[in-house]
């Protein structure tokens, strides 16, 4: 083998103590080495050069550089490999500076430590064998699951830039929760006024295709390579010839409480999602409809001016797409107040959730605007309770940031809807991010009928009937405090949302331990999940309100556009596990351990194999394969094993 | 910088084991902080410390080591996900192995450190060094075996 050995002089400079005369002695000395070179500054473009220069002209068969620490250098030194025309993985680097010279103050012991890493260098690449990185073709299109303000935003960037976009979303309309917000703190707009930029920019966009009622239901694949299956419930009503004139709706014997978390009236089976939901197309809602129950009803079909728009018949569906990316938005659900059985909810009249309240300010809501719904009332004392479930071991233990914003909003919006109307927010820390959080609490505290009073225990926090009708609500602050409420209004945090974990195992994304999705890194990657090529969006990552979820769709989109490039092959590196078909006995141990789902089973041979866009080269695989088929590249147990007996001589 | 060193005194060979990520980064920074390490430590670099199977850590006494010390990033900070705890589970079944093959458990050690502990890391090999000190050097009798690959 004739490998090269370039020494850098980096070591000696910053302090350290090596005898350079000795090392190259020593090394020279091993059969393998066929040239030393001390090198001034192997890192510098002079360095580069000079060894690039060597290179060439040498053809080694291997190369070991003795620098400073290959976490920086190798993915350089690896490139001057490859314009040298040699391979990039004969390189082997040991870091005689950072690992060395700078920490051993004995020079005796520092040179010998030097040459021992040096040599075990040279060992190692004696076993080092050529890689090549895999290329791998993309597919340009992306998905996006979730039409709420995170889905919409990156759907609309990402045709913007010209991809094709599969928008999934599991309800019959587009907006996600945000369109059915009255107004959306801190900036006051109405929901719909909000988001109706985005949803028909979405729905005119030649390049999304829109999928509604739809969720996904198996995903195969990788980066680049994504099979998507995606389930869509019937509508029963053809979009493409309904004129939204809504002569089916009020013809419909079918009523029902709307079943819908936060609509407190009725609702017929064949329905508008609200007055001005977008696409503008009913649904039926077979479970509700008469025909369900064996009734040969057709009267919605008979009042439709459209013949054959609604159509009995629609079945389910299951279509299968291929994108190079897929972006998660699914949103997030408001905690579920039941949990908190103390508080009142669905045992007390008074006591509604701030959706609720929200709903019925709206005027397109179920109550046209009017507050009613439980209540016999307008209501004259009303209570807002902060952090309804939030902040709380065993419910939500965490602060959900926008729900102060919501609360204080509510709070105005019902003082000045109301002029008889007292509004006590009752509340733990206060969460005011930003400038105009901070104004909104400035209104609340300035408003005459508006006051604050703070709670310590949550667990103390109860509701209970009073012989008037109207509930009293205790919380704990340095004493205990009551007041009698017509309406109290639970303002409960964000939480991940009920389909989160089916979506978390079909694609593998990890949740964090409040069942949000888990992003890349805590302070870096936040729009990038760790499973290469899902990028995450909005609440379903983290609470977070309307303005910051529509950034963080377009930080998604961005991510998925620098990943999947059209007519750009994915280099991947070559770092790879890899089974020897012949030595494995098909105990399954590999396809357990692999946190990226990189190893598959194949049932008919029996035998484990790697994919390497998948796998991330952690080597997990590989030390606990109890038959030693699993092989790491250019971490082989060969390579290990001489390196670790060579620095320890 | 450092006392001079005694060569009289048992200076315990030491294998390092350190995941690319955590462990080997912060080595480097405690090196750019011109710290004093044991010259009797020897690192290897690894992608992960999910990646150390027992058979490289019963070669590394074969090979010499007194010691084995692996570190890995913090629970909850690995690099590929959840390794560590593998790394973790593994080394609880290592121990009772070395202890069969008549090497004190103590000899080898998991610990966690970022890149950002420079000074933990240094406090954790010093220990380990001395405590393997106070051990003294292993003896095992099939040490005598060659130990080039081949």
């Amino acid at each position: 083998m004739r490998t090269a050995v370039f020494y850098c002089k980096c070591g000696e400079m910053g302090g350290g103590r090596i005898d350079l005369e000795r090392v190259a002695r020593t090394i020279v000395a091993l059969p393998e080495v066929a040239s030393f070179h001390a090198l001034e500054l192997t890192c510098s473009s002079a360095g580069v050069k000079a060894m690039r220069q060597l290179l060439v002209d040498e053809r080694p068969e291997r190369v070991v550089v003795a620098a400073s620490s290959p976490r920086e250098l190798e993915p350089k030194l690896r490139r001057v490999m490859a314009d040298a025309g040699l391979n990039p993985y004969l390189l082997a680097m040991t870091n005689v500076r950072e690992q060395v010279a700078w920490v051993t103050a004995d020079r005796e012991a520092a040179t010998d430590k030097a040459i021992a890493y040096v040599r075990a260098a040279v060992r190692r690449a004696e076993l080092q064998v050529p890689l090549r990185p895999l290329a791998v073709e993309t597919d340009p299109r992306v998905a996006v699951i979730g039409s709420g303000p995170a889905g919409l935003s990156a759907a609309l960037a990402l045709a913007g830039a010209g991809r094709d976009v599969v928008l999934v979303e599991q309800g019959p309309v587009l907006g996600g929760a945000a369109v059915r917000l009255d107004k959306v703190h801190p900036g006051m707009e109405c929901g719909s006024c909000l988001m109706d930029p985005l949803v028909t920019g979405v729905l005119d966009s030649p390049r999304i295709e829109v999928l509604l009622l739809a969720r996904l239901a198996g995903a195969k694949g990788y980066l680049g390579n994504f099979e998507l299956s995606i389930a869509r419930r019937p509508r029963f009503v053809v979009a493409e010839t309904c004129i939204g004139c809504g002569d089916c709706v009020p013809v419909c014997p079918a009523v029902a409480p709307d079943p819908r978390p936060g609509e407190l009236g009725t609702r017929r089976a064949i329905s508008f999602a609200f007055p001005g939901a977008m696409p503008n197309v009913p649904v039926l809602d077979a479970q509700a409809c008469v025909r369900s129950r064996g009734e040969s009803c057709t009267l919605c079909q008979a009042a439709c001016p459209v013949p054959g728009t609604i159509r009995y018949d629609e079945a389910p569906a299951v279509l299968e797409r291929k994108v190079g990316a897929v972006v998660l938005a699914v949103g997030a659900s408001l905690y579920d107040v039941g949990r908190l059985p103390a508080l009142g909810w669905g045992r007390l009249p008074g006591v509604h959730t701030s959706l609720e309240v929200e709903r019925m300010l709206s005027p397109d809501g179920p109550t046209a605007g009017q507050l009613g719904g439980r209540l016999a009332a307008p209501p004259r004392r009303i209570a807002l309770v902060h952090c309804a479930g939030a902040m709380q071991a065993g419910h939500c233990d965490y602060c959900s940031v926008i729900c102060c914003g919501v609360a204080l909003k509510l709070g105005l919006a019902l003082a000045e809807r109301l002029p008889e109307a007292t509004v006590t927010h009752v509340h733990r820390e206060l969460c005011l991010p930003g400038p105009e959080d901070w104004a909104l609490h400035e209104r609340a505290r300035a408003h005459a009928r508006v006051s604050f009073r703070r709670y310590e225990r949550p667990e103390a926090l109860a509701a209970s009937a009073r012989d008037d009708g109207t509930a009293e609500l205790a919380w704990g602050g340095r004493a205990t405090e009551r007041g009698a409420f017509d309406l109290v209004v639970l303002c409960p945090p964000l939480a991940p949302g009920p389909g989160h974990g089916e979506l978390a195992r079909l694609l593998d994304v990890g949740r964090d331990r409040h069942g949000f999705f888990a992003p890349l890194g805590p302070s870096t990657g936040h729009a990038t999940s760790r499973i290469r090529g899902v990028m995450l969006a909005g609440t379903c990552q983290a609470p977070m309100g309307v303005a910051t979820s529509v950034t963080h769709g377009a930080a998604a989109a961005g991510q998925a556009l620098a990943m999947a490039v059209p007519g750009r092959t994915i280099e991947v590196d070559p770092i790879v596990a890899s089974v020897d078909a012949r030595r494995c006995s098909g105990c399954h141990v590999c396809v357990g351990v692999c946190p990226y789902k990189a190893i598959a089973f194949d049932q008919t041979t029996a035998q484990a194999s790697v994919n390497p866009v998948l796998c991330t080269g952690c080597g997990t695989c590989v030390a606990a394969c109890p038959a030693a088929a699993i092989e790491g590249a250019h971490f082989t147990h060969a390579q290990l094993l001489s390196e670790i007996r060579e620095v320890l001589q | 910088m450092s006392a001079p060193v005694d060569r009289g005194a048992f200076e315990p060979r030491v294998l390092g084991l350190l995941c690319t990520h955590c462990a080997y980064a912060c080595a480097d920074n405690a090196g750019a902080t011109r710290a004093s390490v044991p010259a009797g430590l020897r690192t290897v670099r690894l992608m992960c410390t999910g990646r150390v199977e027992p058979s490289l850590v019963l070669e590394a006494f074969v090979a010499g080591a007194d010691g084995v010390l692996i570190m890995g990033c913090h629970p909850g900070g690995c690099h590929y996900k959840e390794q560590n705890y593998r790394a973790v589970q593994r080394q609880r079944i290592l121990l009772r192995l070395l202890d069969q093959c008549g090497v004190e458990p103590a000899r080898c050690r998991f610990d966690h450190v970022s890149a950002a502990e420079s000074a933990r890391y240094l406090e954790l090999v010093d220990d380990f060094v001395a405590a393997l000190r106070r051990l003294g050097p292993l003896r095992l009798e099939r040490r005598t075996r060659a130990h080039r690959p081949h």
